[in-house]
């Protein structure tokens, strides 16, 4: 006996606090509000109010007696008034060029007004979707293809702008609006597209090519410019080097220059290995040059000198 | 009796026990940081809870749409104690990435994107990102999925981005050079202008621009972004191979005019030396001319003209000694 009534009053003892809170949550006599959370009471078909203050509070004491009614001829609605987003994906617009595009809208909505939300629109979300396509597709329609796809964000500003007085009598809140895809629908169309692109790619390589021939083409112009003027120079360089010599020889004793020259003549006819036939000079010198019998050497060199009567 | 409230009280006591000190302590991990929400709210740094956060990042119009309570952040360490109407919300605040695809609604390899010039092309990469330890209300509870959000903002900004994308350079293919910037213009240059081309040789200006975007992102959703590395822009295969062709160009054309360049200085180099050869055989030749003339000069100023005729003709002397005939005239003799 003993033992049981222990282990019932401990059971009970346990289990009292868990009950207790159980049944005052039932009865609505406490309702604890999350961060982010409203809740809506309504009574008879009639909204008494709302709580959208985080923390722990007392419907009694905020509704009166009526609120103990609640959990019996009423309804308590928790609406979450955290920061929501969507994807509206592939909705169809035309561009002024006829270009057929999809669009898809990223957008964010909040709760504002809990009560309008749960009552006015039986689908918010679904109304909102649609108003937000119908806006983008009135707003996006018949402009220019580059437009379209560059000026996103003003397109965006002008749709939240349309569509937020709407949302907001159904309770929503729309948040920021992106236009976050724009794509061509035609398969064909992209095609093309890709096929410009990669024309203009070969152009670049032809120019690419084009101007590398050119640069080489200057390059080796240049160097043939400069190669033949640096040639031209050492060709000039003998008769520059020694006829500046030979002037100023012939500029300090002109008969000095002739001696030399005399003395560089004879040595090289000496080195020569010629046959020398020495005639006076005014003698016949084809004449003398037979005087040999024909014998003359037709292996050797031969210098034939008419004897000046002065020397 | 009394043992039915020995019961009652052992109950209780435990229940006691279970609620408030099995489950009352709690502990912070160094990569963690906590919110605490007593009866459901979260414990506020200011009762003036309309206050927004004074973000710079965020515009006028965007402050009074993105308004969150700054709350009492529980740091690493412990343990802690809390009473049972409290909830311990931990976040991990470490740096985590996602990548570019990842999207709940729908699975895909890559996310498409239109450039300037109307190309549809493949991005891929990741960003890192980081809970926003001084906005935590908008990650915890303002905000419904906020890394889905950060990713629904991101792609839209990203994809806006790529459409509005050029060479910052502004060079343009179409635009016939002039006179002028003719010579400037590189085979480099000549690529720029083509959107992708642009995108895949700025990856990192994008990078950078993305992040610059999404410095608003702590104040709107609660999340910083660390860095966004857009790893991959996949064009179609034929434009691949089209870019291909323009690199491959590229470097051929490099290695013609490295080779024109090395034969021209080869070339340059050799007709110099031509000149110094030149330049020395000249000189060569004058040597002995100019010492010659020195010694008759010598000659002469020694012994007068007389002397200078004697040394011919001493020197003519070997030619009587070579010659093969000799004719004299009468008056020579």
């Amino acid at each position: 006996m003993f033992p049981t009534l222990v282990a019932i009053g401990f059971f009970v003892g346990l289990s009292f606090i868990p009950i207790l809170l159980r049944l005052a949550t039932g009865f609505g006599l406490y309702v604890v509000v999350k961060e982010c959370e409203s809740h809506v009471y309504t009574l008879f078909g009639k909204v008494m109010g709302t709580i959208d203050e985080p923390g722990l509070h007392f419907p009694i004491s905020i509704f009166g007696t009526g609120a103990l009614l609640v959990p019996f001829f009423g309804k308590r609605h928790v609406v979450s008034t955290a920061l929501r987003q969507h994807y509206l994906r592939g909705q169809m617009v035309n561009s002024e060029e006829g270009t057929p595009m999809g669009v898809g809208l990223w957008y964010e909505m909040e709760v504002n007004d809990p009560v309008a939300y749960l009552f006015i629109n039986t689908n918010p979300e679904g109304s909102l979707q649609a108003n937000v396509a119908s806006s983008a597709i009135s707003t996006l329609s018949n402009l220019e293809m580059d437009k379209m796809l560059e000026d996103r964000h003003s397109l965006s500003r002008t749709v939240r702008a349309t569509v937020s007085p709407l949302s907001e009598k159904w309770g929503y809140r729309l948040g920021s609006v992106y236009i976050r895809k724009v794509f061509f629908t035609d398969v064909q169309m992209v095609h093309n597209i890709t096929d410009k692109v990669v024309k203009r790619l070969i152009q670049v390589t032809s120019a690419m090519k084009q101007d590398g021939e050119n640069r080489v083409g200057l390059i080796k112009s240049e160097t043939a410019k400069e190669v033949s003027q640096k040639m031209a120079e050492a060709g000039a360089m003998r008769p520059d080097i020694v006829g500046k010599m030979l002037n100023e020889i012939s500029k300090a004793d002109p008969e000095i220059m002739d001696a030399t020259l005399e003395v560089m003549e004879v040595e090289k006819l000496l080195s020569s290995n010629a046959a020398i036939n020495i005639i006076p000079r005014g003698g016949n010198v084809l004449f003398n040059l037979n005087s040999g019998n024909g014998k003359t050497n037709s292996n050797r060199q031969q210098y034939v000198e008419a004897e000046g009567s002065n020397r | 009796m009394i043992e039915f409230v020995v019961g009652l009280t052992l109950g209780f006591m435990m229940y006691v026990f279970f609620r408030v000190v099995l489950t009352g302590f709690y502990v912070i991990p160094p990569d963690q940081r906590a919110v605490i929400t007593t009866f459901g709210r979260a414990d506020r740094l200011s009762n003036d809870f309309s206050e927004p956060l004074d973000d710079p990042n965020l515009t006028d119009e965007e402050k009074k749409r993105y308004t969150y309570p700054k709350v009492r952040v529980v740091g690493p360490g412990g343990p802690y104690f809390k009473m049972p109407w409290q909830q311990v919300h931990k976040v991990s605040v470490a740096t985590r990435s996602v990548d570019l695809v990842w999207d709940p609604t729908k699975k895909q390899e890559t996310i498409e994107a239109v450039t300037k010039d109307n190309l549809t092309t493949g991005v891929n990469g990741q960003i890192r990102y980081r809970v926003s330890e001084n906005n935590m209300y908008a990650f915890l509870f303002g905000v419904e999925s906020p890394l889905e959000h950060i990713m629904g903002y991101f792609v839209s900004v990203l994809r806006e981005r790529i459409a509005t994308f050029s060479d910052p350079k502004g060079a343009s293919l179409l635009a016939k050079p002039g006179d002028e910037d003719d010579d400037a213009r590189t085979s480099v240059d000549l690529s720029e202008g083509v959107s992708i081309n642009d995108l895949r040789k700025n990856l990192p200006l994008l990078n950078s621009y993305m992040e610059e975007q999404c410095r608003c992102t702590p104040g709107r959703y609660g999340v910083e972004l660390d860095a966004a590395l857009i790893t991959s822009i996949d064009p179609p295969p034929e434009v691949d191979r089209a870019l291909s062709a323009i690199n491959s160009t590229r470097n051929q054309v490099a290695a013609d005019i490295s080779t024109a360049q090395a034969d021209a200085e080869q070339q340059i180099t050799m007709s110099k030396r031509a000149v110094d050869i030149a330049s020395n055989n000249a000189q060569a030749e004058v040597a002995p001319l100019r010492e010659l003339a020195r010694t008759l000069t010598q000659i002469k100023s020694e012994g007068g003209s007389t002397a200078l005729h004697a040394y011919i003709r001493d020197m003519r002397v070997p030619l009587l000694a070579r010659a093969t005939s000799v004719v004299q005239t009468h008056e020579a003799k």
